[in-house]
């Protein structure tokens, strides 16, 4: 057990059990539960909570106890009745406070696909009109060359790198190894296409997040005095804390360097600028000419055709890395969220028209189909969109 | 974690195992309270807590055979409870939903804007934000508001534990008043456009 690990679960645990906790915090935590590896100290940490709990008083809670009793002893275990659901009376009240129209004509599009739902109905013929939102898909490349397709490859494990062992589980990639150790150093690659994105826990327990258009090249384990992996596009990477081997992150004109911590690296050639937003933790980052060191809430920037000044600023960054958690976040000017578009709905952007001085802010679900984004993006009024097969045409 | 309630928790297991339902209505009536306060404080949900509960309970009387070989009755209850916690844990952590609901349920309730948006009246909002929740979650909310069905009838309905009945509607209608509340000012700003 990296003790270091340890500590930092220990740190989230009392935060969860005390209500104290960040989201950003829960979604760490449960990174953790979901790594099967970190159950031993999990367990350690809930006979803690159990044994305090142990030393006070408790009340009854207002729990059907009897009915729990009776379906443990499997007495009038109750059937499970199938209901068939009634005609619900859908539109009663609709007729709301004209205040509240507002907030309802801008959310029926942001629920109208919030989420891909199973349940869901009558959808069959638009889906297949409709260009779809991207999924979790990727091409991973070993070291020998050969190329797995990771949306079709069954779960389980995949390949043998080294003495490191490569597993697929649903929608996320992880590779374990035993402890590091000596030998040649192997390089695999995922890549996501347009319209893909994929999560790949490494070798050290680092965990990155792939968004659209983008790549990873990372050994298979770690060896070296230093973990340094290769980035293109846009990556959120989860470092895993280990003082003694600092992690590196490069890319074409950049690169960071961090201990442990959480951070956001945009790096698409095709975007103006370069950044980098630091969640959590502390990361020195580097351009061609010059190099910062971030704090928390920071992010650095740097132009792609400039000289590599670094700009810092304060950012939200719930906003800068809500693609991590399925949204776009829209900031900025009709270019830039069309690029954001173009990369997950694998579409191409044609404009007709001035639309240079058309700004936007607001957030979108990505899981929705892209009609229902860009009748959103219509709603202000002042754009307006054509599908034609794959290319969109912007027009003022 | 001996104590000297374990002498006579051993003695209780033995008739367990051998079938005796008030030996267990005895365990049942003791540990109840701190299990349930347990698989509270690792949730945070009233539901989930229920769930582990009757699972853990259910899984005490069907395996009950083996209790007779157990040596402290206390750690094997903390410790099934305990699994059936880390399954659930577990269950969320696998799914970005259930991590959110749970978030959401977790969190402290904020003002009461939420009038703002009738809970009560069918809409397609509701619906959307309904529709990520599991099938049985979205049947109780739906003959308690829209049928106007009693927390009793709807237990009796089911086939479902009337605590349970009344938990669901608490944490579905903090989940709808929250997700409504809190997403829908993002999207709202891009009905205020800037132009330059």
């Amino acid at each position: 057990m990296n003790t270091l690990r340890g500590e930092r679960i220990k740190e989230l645990f009392t935060r969860y059990t005390s209500n104290t906790i960040t989201r950003t915090e829960m979604e760490e935590l449960f990174g953790y539960i979901r790594d099967g590896r970190n159950d031993p100290q999990l367990q350690e940490e809930m006979d803690n909570v159990f044994r305090e709990l142990s030393k006070k008083k408790h009340q009854d809670p207002e729990i059907d106890w009897d009915f729990m009793f009776r379906k443990a002893i499997g007495a009038n275990a109750s059937p499970m009745h199938v209901v068939t659901p009634g005609p619900w009376k859908r539109f009663r009240g609709l007729a709301a406070a004209a205040a509240v129209i507002g907030v309802i004509l801008g959310s029926v599009w942001f629920y109208k696909n919030f989420i891909n739902s199973a349940s869901d109905t009558g959808g069959q013929q638009v889906a297949e009109q409709t260009i779809q939102p991207g999924n979790n898909k990727a091409f991973l490349t070993l070291a020998d060359g050969s190329v797995i397709t990771l949306d079709d490859a069954a779960d389980g494990t995949l390949s043998q790198q080294g003495n490191t062992t490569v597993i697929k589980m649903s929608d996320a990639l992880r590779y374990q190894g035993s402890s590091a150790t000596e030998g040649e150093i192997l390089y695999n690659t995922i890549t996501t296409p347009r319209g893909g994105q994929y999560k790949l826990t490494l070798a050290d327990g680092s965990i990155a997040w792939l968004n659209a258009a983008s790549s990873l090249r990372f050994p298979t384990a770690f060896t070296a005095s230093v973990r340094e992996v290769e980035v293109s596009g846009e990556v959120y990477f989860e470092v895993a804390p280990d003082a003694r081997r600092p992690f590196r992150a490069t890319w074409h004109n950049g690169g960071v360097e961090v201990l442990g911590t959480a951070f956001n690296v945009n790096a698409y050639t095709d975007e103006p600028t370069v950044n980098t937003t630091l969640v959590d933790g502390s990361v020195r980052l580097f351009s061609e000419s010059s190099d910062v060191i971030l704090q928390p809430g920071q992010q650095g920037r740097y132009s792609q055709s400039g000289s590599g000044r670094i700009v810092v600023k304060k950012v939200n960054t719930t906003r800068e890395t809500a693609w991590k958690n399925g949204f776009f976040e829209f900031n900025g000017s009709i270019e830039s969220i069309m690029r954001q578009i173009s990369r997950w709905y694998d579409v191409d952007v044609k404009y007709e028209g001035n639309t240079k001085d058309i700004e936007f802010a607001g957030a979108v679900p990505r899981s929705m189909d892209i009609n229902s984004v860009l009748e959103t993006l219509e709603t202000t009024g002042t754009i307006r969109f054509e599908i034609k097969g794959k290319t969109i045409v912007v027009k003022t | 974690m001996t104590d000297v309630g374990t002498y006579e928790d051993r003695e209780l297991f033995r008739r367990i195992a051998r079938g005796d339902e008030d030996a267990f209505r005895h365990i049942f009536e003791q540990y109840r309270g701190l299990l349930f306060a347990f698989a509270m404080k690792m949730t945070g949900s009233t539901v989930i807590a229920e769930e582990v509960l009757q699972e853990v309970f259910i899984k005490c009387w069907t395996s009950r055979t083996e209790l007779a070989g157990i040596d402290v009755p206390r750690n094997y209850l903390f410790v099934i409870t305990r699994n059936r916690i880390l399954d659930h844990l577990r269950k969320i952590a696998a799914d970005q939903r259930l991590l959110n609901q749970l978030w959401i349920i977790r969190s402290p309730e904020g003002d009461s804007a939420d009038n703002a948006i009738g809970l009560k009246e069918s809409s397609s909002l509701v619906e959307k934000a309904l529709s990520t929740l599991t099938e049985q979650k979205q049947l109780i909310f739906r003959l308690s508001r829209y049928e106007g069905l009693s927390n009793g009838e709807i237990a009796e309905k089911l086939g479902l534990s009337k605590s349970r009945v009344k938990n669901v509607l608490v944490e579905t209608t903090k989940f709808l008043r929250q997700t409504l509340l809190h997403h829908i000012e993002p999207i709202l700003l891009l009905l205020f456009f800037r132009l330059f």
